[in-house]
């Protein structure tokens, strides 16, 4: 690790890190963490802009917030006109995307390495100064409440994904759906909208990731020149709250539903945390069980025996707690229930058995595959730095965490099985009328 | 007021003032002068589109290598140069058939031995076929190069066509058409198939009732005579040189025979002259699908250029007219873009937008009015640069992600069109001014093209047929009978 300095940055870091790429991490003197990586393949830029805020920092009665705000963000800033942002990306022949999760919300976006300033003004005009006013609040709520509505009326399943997690996560925070309740929304007023944004939506909250086409020196200079004004948030962002802990009380439950045709069932077991080290061996469990066409419960419930119309699930990761969940849709009640059968019986096998070498060597190859291509593009690049960054990991040791999954052993999953796998479970049996 | 008292009252005012000033200043009332608008763009970066080299083996196979140093797995394409096209005319589909039969086993591994294989070497593999050829890709980890060009070598060498498996490939492309309700598919398919009529490019577009004949005989025989070193190129793209793709495929690709292969020629297809509208019921579609499109006759690279920004003017982003016009501007779509595919003989133009049924023939009306009006006047300057500025901007980005570029180099070489994408893509752009784009299209005519609505018939079709005469058909695009127009003297088109 070497330092320099730099004026205006109060913690300066480079990080000597060995993955297939470097990078640095720096700190400005507002909390802002900035992180660079320099890729020179292609003559493109991509920053990311996240913050540390989604759904899961809403306050009861106020769900929908933080969708709200992703919204929010692209109708205008003191000096960027309502929907002008997205247009000066497009002009110049960029790319950007939106996100927003239970812990975060991610602005990207990709141009040309030439126009690296352009979205430097863009990204640190609405941090400054978003323009939020009356009339953008209710256009937007009214969109997010046609968007609620629309799901209803789609997705025949969401009303079972929604009863399934609450089960799953008593905590308030992580059970209400992501774009937020109808009700909710509608009681949203400006002032609210503006205390989350002053709150959340700030450098010391915020985290500027580029990589790509850039030169280092210059690329912080430009950092400073837009970004070192901008004022921290007066009050320290708040945390959700959570109980803790994988432990999970049994809860089966049966639930009709007139409008899906085909039965199914939903199964989650709450696990270890991204922090633990079990996480590594969890990860491992995900590949045995989903990926790839010769993947466990692919080959048993779908390739073999046909038991399955739609099968997915794997980790579902929060801020320090996650689950593994799994969903099962069949033909009819008979298959549905051999289905689930088979599925408690792949889950009893690996309690009990030990992975042959080569199953787990195929594994840990396919999530090294996967691994690697996460940074394949600079975007991907920018995106997979800025979600290290915000899960909490330290990014210096970003060079070891390959090998910490590549490291697990066939007795590493036995016992992580036997721990989370209980039969503490949530099972959501979905019937049809 | 005495002068005096004036005097008084000047001074607190001035050093109120300042007091403004400062405090506007100091906290940020006042913002700096570099945020009021947008800045310079640093000069654009040099571009070079990564070098393709090329050996070919005498078997016939050739070998292309695009290096990636920093890529950690290799993708790998086999482009057999034989498609949909080739298909025999009473079995269109075989080809398709065929190309999905070929990961089902060989050489003792059985269909899910194969699957095991290549998720052991980390990877992951595909299969698409086009009118002109057939694609397959496998992606796998560097250091099992060796393996995977094994696993390939098996499959073709000696690939094992069971009857179990294909049962559950017949199953399966049986499955995917009868069960496709997506109105943006099922309008392209229907759009191909009419622009395509007559030609062999038609049989690219089959149903579900061609599946039933597909059999092991004609399987064995359109393999046997196709899938050969002599009629198929391979390509490597990652860490890995020329040198060592060519040891290593002619190592274990050794015993694949070439063999002599018919020339089969057909004229291009030619664009459809007269114009007509169809239509396909999908029940429950909340909004109504257009595409409006026809057949480009195979163009020199100026054309090509020159199609290439006037799509962009047309359809080709968020900021192109269609867009603006159709979506922003009159709200009647929720996006509105245009397209150009590539084919050996040709190219295929055309437009997309997902429209509410209320607006449909107001929408139909803004396209065709659109490319009229693009195709008959030139085109002012400011707009061509700006398609040119994003044209430019945007194809790093489009070949950023190695999917992306993995495809747009495949595709460049089953065409043969190098140029469209390689090295000089730049200076073609940058080549094209209104008046090249005004003389290009007047090569072609974009004032016969198909319409095809794909939407709820209780929401929509009154609308069309308050217009014009409407060819219906099913969701397979299967003819099923006309409507005649009410009002004679009111066509759309």
């Amino acid at each position: 690790m070497g330092c320099f300095a730099l004026t205006g940055f109060s913690q300066i870091q480079k990080l000597e890190v060995q993955t297939p790429f470097s990078f640095s991490v720096y700190s400005l003197n507002n909390g802002l963490t900035v992180i660079l990586s320099e890729n020179h393949s292609l003559p493109l830029v991509t920053v990311v802009c996240a913050y540390k805020v989604g759904s899961a920092f809403e306050q009861d009665g106020k769900t929908g917030m933080a969708l709200l705000l992703e919204n929010l963000m692209f109708l205008g800033s003191r000096n960027i006109g309502p929907m002008q942002h997205i247009r000066y990306i497009h002009r110049v022949g960029g790319e950007l995307n939106a996100i927003t999760s239970w812990d975060r919300t991610i602005f990207s976006q990709t141009v040309p390495s030439n126009q690296l300033p352009l979205v430097l003004w863009l990204e640190s005009d609405r941090m400054k100064s978003l323009n939020l006013n009356y009339t953008h609040v209710e256009e937007t709520k009214t969109l997010l409440v046609e968007m609620v509505k629309n799901q209803k009326i789609e997705d025949p399943f969401r009303e079972s994904l929604l009863k399934f997690n609450q089960l799953l996560y008593p905590e308030f925070a992580y059970h209400h759906p992501l774009t937020g309740n109808e009700d909710d929304l509608k009681n949203i007023t400006l002032n609210d909208v503006r205390d989350f944004y002053e709150t959340f939506y700030k450098p010391n909250n915020a985290v500027l990731c580029i990589t790509g086409d850039i030169d280092e020196a210059q690329t912080l200079r430009l950092v400073r020149k837009y970004f070192q004004t901008i004022n921290p948030s007066k009050k320290r962002p708040p945390a959700p709250v959570f109980k803790g802990g994988y432990k999970q009380a049994r809860s089966v439950e049966v639930m009709t539903n007139k409008d899906v045709s085909t039965p199914g069932f939903r199964l989650g077991y709450r696990i270890g945390s991204s922090y633990s080290n079990d996480f590594y061996i969890l990860s491992m469990i995900d590949y045995l069980l989903f990926f790839g066409k010769s993947s466990r419960l692919y080959q048993r419930l779908v390739a073999r025996n046909k038991l399955a119309l739609r099968l997915n699930g794997g980790i579902e990761q929060r801020i320090d707690l996650a689950s593994f969940k799994f969903f099962v849709l069949s033909n009819n009640e008979a298959t549905k229930d051999i289905a689930q059968k088979a599925l408690f019986s792949e889950i009893n096998r690996l309690k009990s058995t030990l992975v042959s070498d080569r199953e787990l060597k195929k594994i840990k190859n396919m999530f090294k595959s996967d691994y690697m291509g996460h940074f394949n593009s600079t975007e991907k690049r920018a995106m997979f730095l800025t979600r290290y960054f915000l899960s909490g990991r330290d990014l210096s040791d970003l060079a070891k965490e390959l090998d910490r999954f590549l490291s697990v052993s066939t007795p590493d999953i036995v016992g992580i099985m036997n721990r989370y796998f209980t039969d503490n479970y949530v099972l959501i049996d979905i019937r049809t009328q | 007021m005495t002068k005096r008292m004036k005097r008084f009252h000047a001074t607190p005012m001035i050093f109120l003032g300042l007091i403004f000033f400062f405090t506007t200043v100091l906290f940020g009332f006042a913002q700096e002068k570099f945020r009021k608008s947008p800045p310079l763009p640093f000069p654009l970066a040099d571009f070079d589109f990564p070098k393709i080299k090329t050996s070919v083996l005498s078997s016939g196979l050739q070998i292309s290598v695009v290096k990636r140093s920093q890529q950690s797995f290799i993708d790998m394409h086999l482009i057999v140069m034989t498609g949909e096209s080739l298909s025999p005319d009473d079995l269109p589909g075989l080809a398709s058939f065929t190309s999905n039969m070929l990961f089902k086993g060989g050489m003792g591994l059985s269909a899910s031995q194969v699957e095991e294989q290549i998720d052991y070497i980390g990877g992951d593999f595909s299969v698409k076929v086009f009118p002109d050829y057939s694609l397959f890709t496998i992606t796998y980890l560097k250091e099992y190069l060796n393996d995977a060009v094994q696993l390939l070598s098996n499959l073709l060498i000696q690939p094992d066509f069971s009857k179990n498996e294909i049962n559950n490939v017949k199953r399966d492309m049986y499955y995917k058409i009868v069960r496709n309700t997506n109105p943006e598919l099922l309008g392209k398919k229907l759009l191909f198939q009419i622009i395509f009529e007559n030609h062999p490019y038609k049989k690219y577009i089959f149903n579900s009732s061609v599946i039933k004949d597909l059999n092991r005989k004609d399987l064995v025989t359109f393999f046997d005579k196709f899938y050969r070193p002599n009629n198929s190129k391979l390509l490597f793209i990652g860490d890995i040189d020329l040198p060592t793709a060519v040891r290593i495929t002619n190592q274990n690709l050794n015993q694949w025979e070439k063999r002599d292969l018919e020339t089969y020629h057909f004229n291009p297809p030619t664009p459809k002259t007269k114009p007509k509208i169809c239509f396909s019921d999908v029940a429950g579609a909340e909004q109504a699908t257009i595409f409006v499109g026809n057949v480009l006759p195979r163009s020199d690279l100026h054309d090509h250029f020159s199609y290439l920004v006037f799509n962009q003017i047309l359809g080709g982003s968020h900021v192109s007219r269609l867009f603006m016009n159709l979506r922003e501007t009159r709200g009647y779509a929720y996006w509105a873009y245009s397209h150009l595919e590539h084919f050996q003989d040709c190219s295929v133009f055309y437009v997309k937008a997902k429209v509410k049924p209320e607006y449909l023939v107001p929408s139909v009306s803004e396209i065709l009015r659109e490319m009229r009006s693009l195709s008959q006047n030139q085109i002012p300057n400011h707009e061509i640069e700006q398609a040119k500025s994003y044209l430019i901007g945007h194809f790093p980005i489009q070949i950023s992600g190695h999917n992306e570029f993995s495809l747009k180099v495949s595709e460049m070489l089953a065409l043969d069109k190098q140029g469209i994408y390689g090295e000089n893509y730049f200076e073609n752009i940058m080549y094209v001014n209104s008046r090249t784009v005004f003389e290009s299209l007047r090569k072609v005519s974009f004032l016969n093209p198909v319409v095809v609505i794909v939407g709820d018939k209780d929401l929509v079709l009154e609308h069309i047929t308050a217009l014009d005469e409407v060819e219906i058909f099913d969701q397979e695009g299967v003819f099923q009978y006309k409507l005649k127009n009410k009002r004679e003297n009111n066509s759309l088109l």
